[in-house]
């Protein structure tokens, strides 16, 4: 129980944006790599997943700490928690990715494209923990008087989405596979607050001790389609008739430089949602020096310095709110890659038996991952894998990550083939399993496909 | 044999691993931020020492509003005050000044003195520090105005052409838990 409740709180806790499938790039053996790289040299004539089953996928990681960090049976829980803040810089930031394949069905046409289209829902958030906020909040101002506070880092970010797709998978010539998705976002619920800006931060002051500066602030809270007396039915109204749509794009490509060497490349959710329903957004902008009352002890009035001040305040840092329609630019992902064919097939008669495209049965590879992030860092990753066909019917990945959340995780895919049916398992992080409450990454995923080789 | 092995790793990802973690212990939460920050400045000069029908003003006084501890929180939370004065004054007068915290009754539930010292004739400076406590002094949260009144010794010569600045901070130290 304790160790359900953990997986939830990984995943429920860690909140994000798109993801560094690590293990699916580059992973032509698997039936539903279309989604990773549009452009991939697809081996299959048909795909039809099982409605719910084609592919699930979640993750949770958290750059800044652990659970045990915080949660470790014994010790003095505020001395965790300091060395906690105290550990923590700006960037830092938690993440949580849900994906569930509705549907997945694609076919060969006659000019050997491979056609799909299908459906999947998606579930992000991703807020950062900004190690200097977080020190204000349990310290004060006081210890950190004259540090710079900036807004950049504070972005938060939650959605939920449903993707409807037609793709194309095409190989061009011998050395080039290329592929596209078109994407119709429906956004089913979507609350941010990102590219905040303004700094808050103390100075030495002229007339007082100090002057306490909140300068050029721009902050800005936007939701669609929250609802906290929402009942079933109109979660499920939302589902089907959802008001906020939005384009979006796949691209990919794959090029064979030689024959063991090929290359690939794949930008992924180039596109927004525009979000029209149930609008909430607060905005907070200006600037404010506050510098104390200054006394002026008049002879026969009275003023009212305290309200002044709050006056000024209220005068200069506008707070509004508003219902307009306003975009959610969707999290475009950037992957490279880079495969390198180690062992040839040493039978080739046995081409047909393990229904290769190539000739090689094992390879070294690396994959480059970046995604754009509302604030002062990347999200960004990179793997060394090695991947191995053993046969037709059981193929595996193995890779080595270093990404934001650490330096040294290894990963383990595999496919498996039974007649049509093929199983996909998959987990990163796998040493993080010993002791899921010490990790700061795990990602699972899982599919269940029906396909049919060229 | 190595479908079996591979099988045996993916499998550990539902059959994983936790060490027993304790989350009541953030019943045990607490902190001790300190807040720190302005709270008022004074320039005085000599107009502000001569009333309107010319003649020369002994006390001055004025009023502030200071609504922190109107916050239950604030009031429950708090520790202890450090309120810091600092002077300087180049009029060769003493300028004896106090500072009453008053509660919403306009009963008196502090008070300081701060003795600024007149130049000599070189620029007098200094600086007080006064300690409240919420054991010592239990009554301090309830303050809501800082009432300030300065009384100007007297001396034979007009009211010179020089200026008294005076700036205060405070520093509040809180318990969260």
């Amino acid at each position: 129980m304790k160790k359900i409740a953990i997986v939830i709180l990984l995943l429920i806790s860690y909140k994000g944006f798109g993801q560094f499938h690590v293990l699916e790039y580059d992973f032509n053996s698997y039936a539903q790599s279309l989604q990773f790289n549009p452009g991939t040299n697809y081996p299959y004539e048909k795909l039809f997943s099982l409605p719910l089953l084609g592919q699930t996928y979640v993750f949770g990681g958290n750059t800044g700490f652990s659970l045990a960090d915080l949660f470790s049976e014994g010790g003095n829980y505020n001395e965790k928690l300091t060395r906690v803040a105290s550990n923590l810089k700006n960037t830092d930031f938690v993440n949580a990715h849900y994906h569930q394949e509705i549907f997945t069905y694609g076919w060969t046409d006659d000019l050997e494209r491979f056609k799909y289209f299908g459906m999947y829902w998606e579930f992000d958030h991703f807020n950062t923990i900004p190690g200097s906020f977080v020190r204000l909040g349990l310290e004060g101002n006081s210890p950190h008087l004259f540090d710079i506070y900036d807004a950049r880092y504070i972005s938060t970010r939650s959605e939920f989405v449903q993707t409807m797709y037609y793709g194309m998978n095409k190989q061009a010539n011998w050395q080039l596979n290329v592929g596209y998705r078109i994407k119709l976002y429906s956004g089913i619920a979507n609350a941010q607050s990102i590219n905040n800006q303004g700094t808050f931060y103390t100075t030495e002051g002229q007339n007082n001790y100090y002057e306490h500066h909140l300068e050029n602030v721009n902050l800005g809270f936007y939701s669609s389609s929250f609802d906290e007396n929402a009942e079933i039915s109109d979660i499920i109204n939302k589902f089907l008739f959802s008001k906020n749509f939005g384009p979006g794009l796949d691209l990919g490509l794959t090029y064979k430089y030689t024959d063991r060497l090929q290359l690939s490349a794949a930008v992924l959710d180039l596109g927004f949602i525009y979000y029209t329903s149930n609008i909430r957004n607060y905005t907070v902008k200006g600037s404010y020096v506050y510098e104390g009352a200054n006394i002026q002890f008049p002879e026969n009035s009275f003023i009212d310095y305290w309200k002044d001040i709050k006056d000024s305040f209220n005068e200069q840092i506008q707070v509004g709110e508003n219902k307009k329609n306003y975009i959610s630019w969707r999290p475009t992902s950037v992957y490279v890659g880079l495969k390198y064919g180690l062992e040839d097939l040493k039978h080739p008669e046995c081409k047909d038996f393990l229904n290769l495209k190539d000739e090689y049965t094992s390879f070294l590879g690396f994959t480059g991952f970046y995604q754009y992030r509302p604030f002062k860092s990347v999200y960004w990753g990179t793997s060394l894998y090695y991947q191995k066909k053993w046969s037709k019917y059981f193929q595996t990945k193995f890779n080595l990550t270093a990404d934001n959340f650490g330096f040294a995780s290894v990963g383990a895919a595999m496919v498996l083939n039974i007649k049509r049916l093929q199983l996909y398992l998959a987990a990163d992080n796998l040493i993080g399993l010993s002791d899921l409450s010490a990790s700061k990454k795990q990602s699972v995923s899982l599919g269940l496909n029906i396909i049919k080789f060229k | 044999m190595r479908i079996i092995l591979f099988l045996s790793v993916i499998l550990m990802t539902f059959f994983s691993c936790t060490k027993n973690l304790d989350f009541d212990q953030t019943r045990d939460f607490e902190a001790f931020p300190v807040i720190e920050g302005d709270m008022f400045y004074m320039d005085i000069y000599s107009t502000n020492l001569i009333d309107s029908q010319g003649n020369f003003r002994q006390f001055i006084s004025d009023t502030l509003d200071f609504s922190i501890f109107n916050d239950a929180e604030a009031r429950n939370n708090f520790l202890q005050a450090e309120i810091f004065i600092k002077y300087s004054n180049s009029f060769q007068r003493r300028f004896f000044t106090q500072v009453f915290y008053i509660d919403e009754n306009h009963q008196i539930v502090e008070q300081d003195t701060l003795d600024v010292q007149p130049a000599s004739p070189a620029i007098v400076e200094g600086e007080n520090i006064y300690e409240y406590t919420k054991s010592l002094n239990p009554n301090f949260v309830n303050f809501r105005k800082i009432v300030l009144k300065i009384e100007v010794s007297p001396t034979d010569i007009p009211v010179e052409d020089k200026h008294l600045h005076i700036q205060s901070k405070g520093k509040f130290y809180l318990r969260i838990h």
